[in-house]
């Protein structure tokens, strides 16, 4: 038997065709985001009354907006919004979720448990929307200062969404906590002398992690789109920051009398950055899984 | 022969939460284990065997306790300690070895992390010469090339393999006791043979073994010192020379009867006639008695005190069978 080291991540993630696609994607925007400052692109705050509502063109690649803005440069900007906050609310819901659903998961039994889950069914009976909107109607769009450190929009964003990510992340790890907790792995572990913290955060976490994975890249599309509807309805990032959000937002008036590159080219943004990482979270299932590599090693 | 004693249970008891010592699952159970002695404990499936191993690590289900009774180990009583302090004496004091390997790794982490850790946790180890330790840990149970498997994961290796990276580990830390907990049941009979071997080689390291297995044959020929349990009750306590030449517990002799022997000649297979009792606890007299071609009215009413007819072998029966002392 010749036993070679698993494939590695990257290794896989070439087998797959739709991740490949998704990877394109994300990759690019994230590049075109870090990047912005330095690429060629006009100043997306810009005004230029004179180039308003113009088509695209060799000038303005994806057209102006009603301020006569390059509509490239701004959906370049915004993508740094947007894939910001959407990274950071998954990231927190997930760093939540997840320590809290495990910990739930491995204290079977217990008060914690009882307190942790009913927190969690607390949060999720609150429609996302709704939570979003009346929290930021209170918090207000401009900074708040909690003891001296003053909080900005996206943070607060970031929070908000990532609030309301917890719970289904958080009940996800701890469905694969409870199962873990019970296997013969974990109690042999027990039974060399593992304390709790090691158990639950060593031994289940990277058991109970790919199927919070999967769900958390479908999140950053759940995330783009709330982060979108929150600055549309002027909850959001506020202008004259580009965000995909507030560009479809100015571009409602402009639909009907014909310009649709000014809707159109955010929406196109969206969509294909939430379809890529969906596409990406359903190969993270099949990659992360140390085991999916097994066969074709012993051949 | 009285080798210092490692590990006592006086009539140790272990039942639900909530109910009293009446209700015990295993029952009024007294054993030794000395130092550097292998303990063999042979019993039918829910005989209490493996409750009784769980037990002394304290690991058993959160749904039970020890109800009555006192455990020993190392000079320390250990009956009500927490889980903090039981903490401190697993992977030290006592390791465990699992029925099933295929199931005792995690899937996720390679054969080098989990050795890594159990070095790390009990011994101090610089990460450096933990990687040294682990590869040495790995050779000395007879895996080849050690230094490309630190970096497998459990799915590549075979189930013999995987049981010897768990003895591994249950090794490295240097225990007083190693509990194993039916080592080779889910294996096949060469790789027994294999595992089997490599327990003979512990033995050496002057570590007392508790070795539980349903495998008479297997525990006569391997363990010192033979406990024999039935639904929940210790039955008879020998010698391996003792229990295999002059038992006198019926339930014993039915057991030794059960095991085809090769000069046997061809026939029916010799079994236990009737079934283990199921709901345990409430039976105050021999479980056994039932299927017991020996029981009296008495058997069924009351549990017979554990007698020793000799120095090493002590009996539960109200009659037990008359034994004519063979010249050795």
């Amino acid at each position: 038997m010749n036993v070679t080291a698993a494939p590695s991540f990257l290794g896989r993630l070439r087998t797959y065709p739709s991740g490949i696609v998704g990877a394109l994607i994300i990759g690019s925007m994230v590049i075109c985001g870090i990047l912005a400052p330095i690429l060629p692109l006009k100043n997306p705050l810009a005004l230029d009354l004179s180039q308003r509502l113009m088509p695209p063109s060799f000038e303005h690649l994806l057209g102006t907006d009603q301020a006569g803005r390059d509509m490239l440069s701004r959906i370049v900007w915004g993508s740094r919004e947007s894939l910001v906050i959407a990274a950071g609310a998954v990231s927190f819901g997930a760093l939540f979720g997840v320590t809290l659903g495990l910990l739930a998961g491995y204290m079977n039994g217990t008060v914690l448990e009882i307190v942790i889950t009913r927190c969690f069914d607390v949060l999720f009976s609150i429609p996302l929307l709704v939570l979003a909107i009346a929290l930021m109607g209170i918090l207000g769009t401009g900074p708040t200062v909690v003891g001296g450190f003053i909080i900005g929009i996206e943070v607060k964003l970031i929070i908000l969404i990532g609030l309301s990510f917890t719970p289904a992340l958080g009940r996800l790890s701890y469905a694969s906590a409870l199962v873990e907790v019970k296997s013969d792995y974990v109690r042999a572990k027990r039974a060399q002398g593992a304390g709790w913290a090691e158990l639950t955060f060593v031994e289940i976490l990277p058991n109970a992690i790919p199927s919070v994975i999967v769900q958390a890249t479908l999140f950053i599309g759940v995330a783009i789109i709330v982060e979108s509807s929150l600055s549309f309805v002027g909850l959001g990032v506020q202008p004259p920051t580009p965000s995909w959000g507030t560009m479809l937002a100015d571009a409602r008036g402009y639909i009907a009398s014909g310009e649709w590159w000014i809707a159109a080219f955010p929406g196109f943004a969206i969509c294909a950055t939430v379809i890529g990482f969906n596409l990406l979270g359903d190969v993270f299932r099949d990659v992360l899984d140390p085991r999916a590599g097994a066969i074709s090693s012993f051949v | 022969m009285s080798p210092e004693i490692l590990l006592s249970l006086q009539n140790v008891s272990i039942g639900p939460r909530t109910t009293d010592a009446l209700h015990s699952i295993v029952r009024e159970v007294n054993m030794t284990i000395g130092k550097g002695e292998v303990v063999g404990v042979v019993g039918e499936s829910g005989s209490g065997k493996s409750l009784t191993a769980l037990a002394i690590g304290g690991m058993l289900p959160a749904s039970l306790k020890i109800t009555s009774g006192n455990m020993i180990l190392c000079d320390v009583e250990t009956t009500e300690l927490s889980e903090v302090d039981f903490h401190k004496i697993r992977g030290r004091d006592i390791s465990y070895v699992f029925q099933d390997p295929l199931n005792a790794l995690n899937p996720t982490r390679t054969i080098g992390d989990h050795l890594i850790d159990v070095l790390k946790r009990r011994g101090n180890v610089p990460s450096q010469t933990a990687r040294q330790k682990a590869v040495e840990a790995l050779r000395s149970v007879g895996i080849s090339r050690p230094e490309d498997r630190l970096s497998s994961y459990p799915h590549q290796l075979s189930g013999g393999m995987r049981q010897r990276v768990l003895i591994a580990m249950a090794l490295a830390c240097r225990p007083k006791l190693l509990i194993a907990d039916e080592p080779t049941t889910a294996l096949d009979v060469t790789v027994q043979a294999t595992i089997i071997d490599l327990f003979r080689g512990i033995r050496e390291q002057n570590i007392s073994i508790m070795f539980i297995s349903h495998n008479l044959d297997l525990v006569l020929e391997f363990c010192d010192t033979v406990v024999v349990m039935y639904g929940g009750r210790l039955m008879e306590r020998a010698s391996a020379r003792e229990i295999s030449q002059t038992s006198r517990h019926p339930y014993t002799r039915a057991l030794m009867e059960c095991v085809p022997r090769l000069t046997d000649a061809v026939g029916e297979l010799q079994v236990i006639p009737g079934q283990p009792p199921l709901a345990l606890g409430n039976i105050d007299g021999c479980p056994f008695a039932e299927r017991c071609t020996h029981a009296m009215d008495i058997c069924r009413s009351v549990f017979p005190e554990l007698v020793a007819s000799s120095l090493t072998h002590q009996v539960a029966c109200w009659n037990p069978i008359v034994v004519k002392e063979r010249a050795t």
